[in-house]
């Protein structure tokens, strides 16, 4: 199988190394080998329970590796906490913002929080504006907003962020059509700078649609990796049940 | 890089201030605050006015009631039959400070008019407040800063951590900064927000008071910033860990009541119980015993007793078959003496027991900083002994001035009205670093420890 190295010709941003997770007795992720080069989308397909949101969660860190390194950037999660956050950005299923604060203040606010604090209000507008969001909207609380609208915050704070790589999580869960395909297409823009894309869904049309290569877990293993570029959508779909039903 | 630091943080607590400020149980709470501290700072204000104009009545009713019995008696009448009646000022000018924190002054009177007759029951004489209504308390500045304030601070704080996790907030904050920065701006919008709530209502009350800015509003203003902090460090050494909101606003909730009333309570208790003082009626009742009994004593062994406190009139001998004045304030002296030694043990006890709540104090933040808060306004226990130290010493001064003129019968005429003694006023008990250095201690020691536990790096956790 062709690696993402040999693929982009870059060093690996995201790689995971015999990466696993045990939650007591039940193993959430098992032996997990993954290259995700910069200018790549990845996304993991599988049905709940299968370690997408596990294998996110250890590469940011949030929980601590039972086995294996989540590495960012060739340093290792565990042992780098701060320094790989920092080249992260992340948007989960749910973009929870400060309810009482508009789009542009969230956007301030975690550009401050990262140390960012002389970047302009015009330049943080454009950003959300680069994001999607409509310019009559940044001002508007949050708690207004819908989840769409949340949605391009959260990526409107990753670009800010210039984060070296997005790690999805069911990102365009709950959006209807126009908003995912608006998704899709910042998700592409992200790509094209260069930013490496873990994306964890459900979606194998999304799938196939933005990623540039997918991987098919099952019962915290990885089962397979295919190229976006080798299959169809009604591939993807047969290759994705043919595994679901072994 | 450094001013992009700098820019950095003051965004990051201007936009978590606006966080705070946009819930409207935040607002709500500030404007009740500041509504209840002009209030308190108005009732304060009058408090200081009424004290004023009790001493201002006091020295009034002095020259009023000199004026009419000089009007009543003629100029020959013996001048001790005109000091039966006459009463002099002794009014303890109000700190202003007392609109801060109003302590005794309440229940205690610093405002006495004295005759020249036995003193002891005098100064016990004036008009006793309800002890049901004593009981509750009052509202002062001191009580809104001491008691109420810091449930504003628990109800701002308790949530800083736990309410990030619970809204989701935590996980996204967390890929930009390491928890201790994105607290230490939660806690920074908050103490400013504080900060801002204390300076307006220590502000009200300055200006409604005119509060001189001496060292002793120095240290009130320093103890009741250290005590606010304290607040803070104790929600940040609660909420800066694992549990969730309700757990924190259990427990903090829980640690106000103890430290603010069942502490203090329980310590009041046990002072009264390790020190039990007698009622100052007992005194009154010793001093009238000793003075009742005299009109069936000879007179010259009344006479003896006074002359073991005064033997410069020892060479004087009274007719035990005639009224003299000076037999008169003799037997009242009896009096003095026979509830001398209660009184010294009353006095003594009731200095144990302030020494005792001020060491025990320190054990409880809110309890340290009310009583020496009590101390730096004069109206804590001490100035209150200390005031009547001062009465005492007033009653001996006048006895003195007017002894040789009740001995030689002296009539009214040949009083020099003019070269009465008139009250010195106690000075405040300690200097102010001497009241506010001990709790002023305490909130920093047990601040530290409270937030000890949080400075120190934890091993990562899955979160």
């Amino acid at each position: 199988m062709q690696t993402a190295e040999s693929r982009a010709g870059h060093t690996p941003l995201l790689e995971a190394r015999g990466l696993s997770k045990d939650y007591g007795d039940t193993r959430a992720l098992d032996s997990l080998d993954l290259t995700i080069a910069p200018g790549e989308v990845y996304c993991l397909l599988g049905p709940n329970g299968a370690g997408k949101t596990t294998t996110i969660n250890l590469f940011l860190g949030f929980v601590a590796p039972s086995g294996g390194q989540a590495l960012v950037s060739g340093l290792d999660v565990a042992t780098h906490d701060r320094e790989t956050k920092q080249r992260l950005a992340y948007i989960p299923e749910q973009v929870m913002l400060y309810r009482n604060l508009s789009g542009l203040e969230n956007l301030e606010y975690f550009a401050a929080l990262g140390g960012r604090g002389s970047v302009g209000r015009e330049r943080l507008t454009e950003i959300l504006v680069e994001a999607g969001l409509e310019r009559d909207s940044v001002d508007r609380r949050v708690s207004e907003y819908s989840k769409g609208m949340r949605q391009k915050v959260g990526i409107a704070i990753a670009i800010a962020k210039e984060a070296d790589a997005l790690l999805l999580d069911e990102p365009t869960s709950g959006l209807d059509p126009k908003a995912s395909n608006e998704f899709s297409a910042l998700v592409e823009r992200l790509r094209k700078r260069d930013v490496a894309v873990l994306m964890a869904t459900h979606d194998l049309f999304r799938a196939k649609d933005t990623g540039t290569r997918v991987g098919i877990m099952r019962y915290g293993r990885l089962v397979t990796e295919l190229s976006t570029d080798e299959i169809g959508h009604a591939d993807l779909e047969r290759i994705y049940l043919e595994h679901m039903h072994d | 890089m450094r001013s992009e630091s700098v820019m950095a943080w003051i965004r990051l607590i201007r936009l978590e201030f606006a966080r705070v400020v946009r819930s409207g149980g935040v607002a709500a709470a500030v404007l009740l605050l500041l509504g209840l501290g002009v209030y308190a700072g108005w009732q304060g204000n009058r408090r200081i006015h009424a004290a004023q104009a009790a001493a201002a009545a006091a020295e009034t009713a002095y020259r009023d009631q000199l004026a009419y019995l000089s009007s009543i008696y003629p100029p020959t009448t013996e001048a001790g039959e005109l000091l039966y009646y006459l009463a002099f000022p002794a009014p303890q000018p109000p700190s202003r400070l007392s609109a801060l924190a109003s302590g005794r002054t309440r229940v205690e009177t610093a405002s006495l008019r004295i005759r020249l007759l036995a003193l002891e029951g005098q100064l016990y004489e004036h008009e006793t407040l309800n002890p049901r209504l004593a009981a509750a308390g009052h509202l002062d500045l001191a009580f809104i800063l001491i008691a109420l304030l810091p449930l504003f601070v628990i109800a701002v704080t308790y949530d800083i951590v736990s309410g990030e996790r619970e809204r989701g907030t935590w996980r996204m904050a967390r890929l930009f900064a390491r928890p201790r920065r994105l607290i230490a701006a939660k806690v920074a919008a908050r103490v400013v927000l504080a900060t801002g709530l204390v300076t307006s209502m220590a502000l009200i009350g300055a200006f409604s008071t005119g509060i001189d800015a001496d060292g002793r509003a120095g240290w009130a203003v320093a103890l009741i910033a250290l005590h606010t902090l304290f607040w803070f460090a104790l929600c940040l050494g609660v909420a800066g860990g694992r549990r969730s909101s309700t757990a924190n606003a259990m427990i903090l909730v829980g640690v106000w009541v103890a430290l603010t009333f069942l502490a203090p309570a329980v310590l009041s208790l046990t002072n009264s119980l390790l020190h039990p003082v007698p009622e100052a009626l007992e005194l009154t009742v010793r001093q009238r015993q000793g003075y009742h009994e005299a009109w069936d004593l000879p007179r010259a062994e009344t006479m003896e007793s006074f002359f073991e406190d005064y033997p410069q009139w020892s060479d004087w001998t009274v007719p035990e078959d005639e009224f003299t004045w000076a037999w008169y304030y003799a037997m009242n002296h009896r009096g003095d003496q026979a509830a001398r030694d209660a009184s010294r043990a009353y006095r003594d006890i009731l200095t144990r027991r302030d020494e005792w709540a001020r060491r025990w104090s320190r054990l409880v933040p809110p309890l340290a900083t009310q009583i020496a808060l009590d101390r730096l306004s004069a109206a804590d226990l001490g100035t209150q002994l200390a005031y009547q130290e001062s009465v005492r010493s007033y009653h001996e001064r006048l006895k003195a001035h007017f002894q040789p003129l009740l001995f030689s019968a002296a009539p009214i005429a040949q009083v020099d009205w003019e070269r009465v003694p008139t009250f010195e006023p106690a000075a405040p008990t300690g200097g102010a670093s001497q009241a506010g250095l001990p709790a002023a201690a305490t909130l920093i020691l047990i601040s530290i420890c409270a937030v000890l536990p949080r400075l120190r790096p934890r091993p990562s956790r899955d979160s």
